[in-house]
């Protein structure tokens, strides 16, 4: 079975937001919340890189981890995707994720948190495929389509990829061959400086 | 009386069974994971010079 | 027409060579600066939650990867979510080994009938108030904690969900109000908790609770009420300071914050909890006549006279009761 995975190649995104324009438009995202965004690191300085970043659907998934209702499920495809009308909008999936990705739209005063909203890998929820409810809650099934996400489809540069794990890999892999004449690999180990 | 408190006991103790006490505490910048046997050969003088030759002869920063 | 085309290519060789100058002059040698890989930087100041800039205004979008979360997940999975319940069922176990043993605090006289006011009905109001917001907030609390490892299975997804969504309403919403009850408590009752030397001879006699020895001297408070009542005010305080920061995610506060606000206000939410339940059992089964005090208002002669003497002395001058 493929499992489904994201991967940005800093080499090529040139922070256009173009997936996060996209993602909002098929989705039809509430006003106030991106699934997908676009973070610079170093900005206006030379040798500046931007990550487009979402959901990343994560094996052993923090936010289906620290859920109280238990509303997280991971698909066939291993795409992590819950079920808003057990969501009761804690905060926790927010706390637990590294990247950000649960957010909530603000429904009432004092700032309370509506159903949390996440990138769905454009793979909708657990409501019947493509039917109007799916569309309103969670945002287009293009998996059921046998579409990939738009964001990835969308990206100008193809620096955004989608799909199936070891596809997407395979072509970032046979990208940093023809590169050539960049290793990535220097330097890196600074990454985890060496025990002293 | 005693029935509701022996059973008030179980559920708490049953609702300890709940993960792993022991927490792996991850700081940014410090490798948890097992001994990666490649990052000896990576950190030799031999193999960082080679690293820094390829790197120079095609390296930009764009 | 020749020496016009001529001008024109001077000019153009001019600016072309002006534009080279500064342009050199700004970007500087475009010669990589050696053993310096920047896309090696990136990623470590990725991994070390380096922020950048992003069009994103969502809480947190600036930082690509936060540590914090991993943390925080484990902390309440394991330690927390682990020891809490063993800490709970222990005090339970305790209270319940005491209660075999040393049994009830009886009156040791029989009942005078002669009542004398104890607490006063804003004190009473103030008291049920907290201690009815304490128990929701307790109960829904638990419920956010445990009820996936213990009322899902029990209850199923959808019916825990639509219970737990109501249960965070009302702790969201009795949260602020058992903050406010535990600070007027604290106007209340903190001049008569000062501690005094007094208390340190109770604490010796076990309150007179256990053995036969004579009953330690005590005020309107003894020093048992007296570390219960410091013991709720900072539980209080902290939780009700921590509870803030996570009900109302609108001042800014980043994840971290909510996370560490997190971790201390499930513990000390537990640790309230579990004192909780010795000051229940004393006030209710443990100690025979306390409980009119704090619901009726008022309490007999006798129970005055054995738990809290000096109080009772004073009171009795007060009401023209006598020495007897």
């Amino acid at each position: 079975m493929a499992r489904m995975k994201f991967l940005c190649d800093t080499e090529r995104c040139i922070e256009c937001n173009g997936c996060v324009t996209a993602c909002n438009n098929e989705n039809n995202v509430p006003w106030g919340i991106n699934r997908r965004h676009v973070v610079t690191l170093g900005d206006g300085r030379r040798g500046e890189k931007s990550v487009s970043v979402a959901c990343m659907h994560c094996t052993d998934a923090p936010c289906a981890a620290v859920c109280p209702v238990d509303c997280f499920y991971t698909t066939e495809d291993g795409i992590v995707l819950h079920d808003k009308d057990l969501c009761i909008g804690c905060g926790y999936c927010f706390y637990a994720c590294p990247f950000g990705a649960p957010q909530y739209p603000q429904q009432e005063a004092f700032g309370v948190r509506g159903k949390m909203d996440k990138c769905t890998f454009c793979a909708g929820g657990p409501l019947p495929d493509n039917s109007k409810e799916e569309f309103l809650k969670y945002g287009r099934n293009r998996i059921a389509e046998g579409k990939l996400p738009l964001c990835a489809e969308m990206c100008a540069t193809k620096a955004l990829l989608a799909g199936d794990g070891t596809v997407v890999s395979e072509i970032y892999r046979k990208r940093v061959m023809k590169r050539g004449g960049r290793p990535d690999a220097l330097g890196w180990q600074t990454a985890y400086p060496a025990e002293k | 009386m005693r029935k509701t408190f022996f059973g008030a006991l179980c559920l708490l103790i049953l609702a300890g069974c709940y993960g792993p006490v022991d927490i792996a505490y991850h700081e940014p910048a410090r490798y948890m994971g097992s001994m990666d046997p490649l990052l000896a050969k990576e950190r030799s003088p031999e193999q960082q010079e080679l690293l820094l030759q390829r790197f120079n002869k095609g390296q930009t920063d764009r | 027409m020749k020496r016009y085309w001529s001008i024109g290519m001077a000019i153009f060789t001019a600016a072309w060579l002006i534009a080279g100058w500064t342009g050199e002059a700004v970007c500087g040698s475009d010669a990589p600066s050696p053993g310096i890989n920047r896309r090696a930087d990136f990623w470590r100041g990725v991994r070390e939650g380096e922020a950048g800039t992003t069009t994103s205004a969502s809480e947190g979008h600036k930082v690509l990867i936060q540590n914090g979360g991993q943390n925080w997940r484990q902390i309440r999975n394991g330690p927390i979510a682990g020891a809490a319940p063993w800490l709970l069922s222990a005090v339970v176990f305790a209270i319940g080994v005491f209660f075999v043993l040393v049994g009830r605090d009886r009156l040791e006289e029989p009942r005078s009938g002669v009542a004398i006011p104890r607490f006063s009905l804003f004190e009473r109001i103030l008291h049920w108030f907290t201690a009815s917001l304490f128990i929701l907030l307790a109960l829904t609390g638990l419920s956010m904690l445990f009820g996936r490892a213990v009322l899902i299975p029990a209850f199923g997804l959808g019916a825990f969900a639509a219970y737990m969504q109501a249960g965070l309403l009302v702790h969201n919403f009795s949260g602020p109000l058992f903050f406010a009850g535990v600070l007027v408590e604290a106007i209340t009752w903190a001049k008569e908790n000062i501690p005094k030397r007094m208390d340190l001879v109770w604490f010796k006699n076990l309150g007179g609770m256990v053995g036969k020895g004579p009953r330690p001297h005590a005020g309107r408070v003894n020093g048992g009420e007296k570390v219960w009542f410091w013991f709720m005010l900072t539980a209080g305080l902290v939780s009700g300071v921590t509870g803030l920061v996570l009900d109302f995610p609108i001042f800014g506060q980043s994840r971290l914050t909510m996370q560490i606000a997190h971790v201390i206000h499930a513990s000390m939410g537990i640790l309230f909890l579990a004192a909780s339940f010795g000051h229940i059992y004393i006030g209710t089964i443990g100690a025979e006549g306390t409980f009119e005090g704090m619901w009726r208002g008022k309490v007999d002669k006798v129970w005055a006279k054995q738990h809290n003497d000096l109080w009772y002395e004073q009171k009795a001058k007060e009401l023209h009761l006598g020495t007897n």
